[in-house]
């Protein structure tokens, strides 16, 4: 593994410099993490990397800091009072805790799907082009307010992300998510309306609309029925073509149908991580194989 | 054992002490009481009508009699009966004893509209208050006797009997001031007295200033009060970290809403009118009405911010959209209904409100507040600077002093007042019911 240095906007100037070896697979390089909530340590010096266009999951059983783990990606940790980080996470050779990251932009590129699905109250268009649209204000605090007054009079909003009309970003984003055909009448329609599975594929269309380059998931298909989950795990196969996946996962079986490589945390500790099929078949501890096994956990 | 005496042997303590020897004696003094009650009141009609000035009105200690004769009888009734009662009869009991109680008020004896001196005849008081008790005390009673007598079995009941009366007494009194003020008030409601001011040289009524008086101080106090109690309301929920000032902001929005209102004309008076023109105006009302909507305003608001689902909050938030953005565009607007139903129901409040614009606001056969015209410059702030009229005060104007129409005018501004405040809460409770079917959490 690449040793990161701390608090450094841009690690790959650093290693260059240093002549370190550049991993260009990693997505996400986490190096000695530890997330504290007030004095509990949910995350102990964990360290792993996280391969571009693969899909990873994370197992290991309740309260074992799957979430926390990944919800540290994005940020989001920032949120709970009283969480605090330490270590170093690296996206696109990035810093992300470092001071001159903004926060807004990080989870623009790392996606988020949350456990239970939670559409905004608005139409199915307004939900996917939500995230190009707090984008657009973003820049607006950027540049100024009268940086987007020419946009005022253009006939087509369009994505601020990459310039395509909102239409077609929605339409795109919709198609992927493999929920096009099944709503394409429905797009000014409620997104509460629709069934879970249908939500929890419209939350995956509304994470893509901002061209995320990795997408977290945290146990995704756990509120579905089985048809609606195997839906969303077909969906995950294909997106991972595209993007880099990390699914958190309780479930042993889809962890080995659809992750290319897993990894198995125990009380806040990275007890193995490695291609699945070796992972489920040889695990190199003992710990993991009782835990396949349904021996612990 | 029988399934009844099962329940009882687990029922509480006090269960126990009332199916037990005490309890049945309690019962029995109960009854007793009934039946000494109905007597004394079966004595008080007889001697009135032997002696009419004994009480000065029969009627009413006959269905006095009456009524506790016939409560007495369906507890007797059901005691014998010892079945299952269904709960429509104590619904039908309830209504009855709403009913009666209103109907003997109704044919109390009027003394007009002077406020007698508790001198000389004393006797119709005294019949009102006690009767008051005697009703509400039949009605307590009644539902306690059905969990006497039975508590295993009759729980459900008495709670169904309670929940029944307290539904009955709100419903009832709210209609009966519907019906009466309709009655009373429907004859003088035509188009030139809803649509015209008074012409006193013609002697025609008209209550069109006050209609639009009241009007323009609910839009500006609704104008001054939303944007700050949301505002403070957003402040709190999403901002505040610390507990002791959301503590703070609240324990004084609980005291700025139960402070009277007549304390909140008297600041006005004291320290707004002098800094505005030194005499009453609309500007002074609106702030002082606004003063008054504004701790309902950040009660509501923070409830419905409070309810929106942190889910939302997390997932606009994990789109990469800034704080401020999540509030405007994800929590605001599924908080919108909640605010507005909030803000509907406080303004329902004001609207008749006459003590804090008293001073302040209003006189007596001011033109309606007029800031347009077809001239240049079309828009006037002028009527803010001068008095207005209002629903409320014009009422209270008529009763007090005699002044802007008779009694029939003052019961057509009511029914005008009424529909107004009622078309407020309609509103409010339909945007609300809406909005509960359609946003799905
Ligand atoms: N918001 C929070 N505040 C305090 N402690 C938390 C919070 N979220 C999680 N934890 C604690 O961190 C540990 C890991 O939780 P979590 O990451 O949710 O586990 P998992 O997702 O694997 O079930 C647990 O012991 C939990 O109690
Ligand atoms: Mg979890």
């Amino acid at each position: 593994m690449v040793p990161l240095t701390k608090g450094k906007t841009n690690l790959r100037e650093i290693r260059e410099k240093e002549k370190i070896d550049i991993s260009t697979e990693a997505a996400v390089e986490i190096r000695n993490l530890d997330v504290y909530y007030g004095k509990e340590r949910a995350i102990k010096n964990v360290s792993l990397d996280i391969l571009k266009k693969k899909v990873t999951s994370l197992i290991g059983p309740s309260g074992c800091g799957k979430s926390t783990l990944l919800r540290s990606i994005n940020r989001m940790n920032d949120l709970v009072d009283g969480a605090r980080v330490e270590g170093t996470i690296a996206v696109d050779d990035r810093d992300i805790y470092s001071k001159d990251v903004q926060v807004s932009k990080l989870r623009q590129k790392v996606g988020q799907v949350f456990q239970k699905p939670n559409p905004f109250p608005k139409s199915v268009y307004d939900n996917i082009a939500f995230g190009p649209r707090a984008y657009r204000h973003h820049l607006r605090k950027e540049k100024g307010v009268f940086s987007s007054f020419k946009g005022i009079f253009r006939r087509e909003e369009r994505s601020p992300i990459d310039g395509r009309p909102m239409d077609q970003v929605v339409r795109d984003s919709l198609e992927q998510a493999a929920l096009l055909d099944e709503i394409e009448e429905k797009l000014h329609e409620s997104a509460i309306d629709l069934s879970g599975g249908q939500q929890q594929r419209l939350c995956i269309a509304r994470c893509l609309a901002t061209k995320p380059e990795i997408i977290l998931m945290d146990e995704p298909t756990s509120s579905l029925d089985p048809i609606s989950a195997g839906r969303i795990e077909d969906l995950i196969e294909e997106l991972s073509q595209e993007y880099t996946v990390l699914i958190v996962t309780h479930n042993m079986q889809q962890a080995a149908r659809i992750s290319d490589r897993t990894a198995l945390l125990w009380l806040g500790e990275l007890i193995e991580m490695g291609k699945t099929e070796a992972l489920f078949e040889k695990p190199e501890k003992e710990m993991t194989e009782k835990y396949i096994t349904g021996r612990v956990g | 054992m029988s399934p009844v005496d099962e329940n009882i042997s687990e029922t509480s303590v006090v269960d126990k002490l009332f199916v037990s020897v005490e309890g049945k004696l309690m019962r029995r003094l109960m009854l007793a009481l009934w039946l000494v009650m109905g007597m004394v009141f079966l004595a008080i009609s007889t001697l009135t009508a032997i002696w009419p000035n004994f009480l000065s009105n029969v009627v009413i200690s006959t269905l006095g009699a009456f009524l506790l004769v016939a409560v007495g009888l369906t507890i007797v009734a059901f005691k014998l009966l010892k079945e299952y009662q269904p709960p429509m009869i104590h619904f039908l009991l309830s209504l009855f004893l709403i009913a009666f109680s209103g109907v003997v008020f109704l044919f109390f004896p009027n003394h007009g509209l002077e406020i007698p001196a508790l001198e000389g005849d004393v006797t119709p008081q005294l019949a009102t208050i006690s009767l008051f008790f005697i009703v509400t005390f039949a009605t307590v009673w009644t539902g306690l006797l059905f969990y006497w007598e039975n508590p295993a079995h009759n729980r459900q009941l008495a709670v169904q009997y309670f929940t029944w009366v307290s539904v009955a007494i709100p419903l009832g009194v709210l209609t009966f001031f519907i019906v009466y003020t309709i009655m009373e008030g429907s004859s003088v409601i035509t188009w030139d007295f809803i649509s015209s001011a008074s012409d006193l040289m013609r002697g025609e009524i008209g209550i069109f200033p006050a209609i639009m008086g009241t009007f323009s101080l609910i839009i500006g106090a609704t104008v001054f009060a939303v944007p700050l109690g949301v505002g403070a309301a957003i402040f709190l929920t999403e901002y505040a970290k610390r507990g002791w000032i959301k503590q703070a902001v609240g324990v004084t929005a609980d005291c700025l809403w139960s402070t009277p209102s007549i304390v909140f004309g008297l600041f006005g008076y004291v320290f707004l009118v002098p800094r505005i023109t030194g005499h009453s105006t609309l500007l002074a009302g609106q702030i002082i009405l606004a003063a008054m909507l504004l701790p309902l305003t950040i009660a509501t608001s923070t409830e419905a911010i409070t309810a929106v689902p942190d889910e939302f909050r997390n997932g606009s938030l994990a789109l990469g959209a800034s704080k401020w953005w999540t509030i405007r565009r994800v929590v605001l607007p599924s908080s919108v209904p909640s605010i507005v139903t909030g803000v509907l129901l406080g303004v329902g409040r004001i609207a008749g409100e006459t003590a804090p614009i008293m001073l302040i606001a209003v006189a007596s056969h001011t033109n309606a507040p007029n800031f347009f015209s077809l001239s240049p410059p079309y828009f006037h702030l002028g009527p803010l600077f001068s008095e207005v009229d209002a629903l409320p005060y014009r009422l209270y104007s008529i009763y007090k002093a005699g002044v802007g129409g008779s009694i029939h005018e003052a019961w057509g501004t009511a029914m005008v007042l009424i529909a107004l405040v009622l078309m407020f809460y309609g509103l409010g409770i339909s945007i609300r019911s809406y909005y509960r079917r359609n946003r799905g959490w």
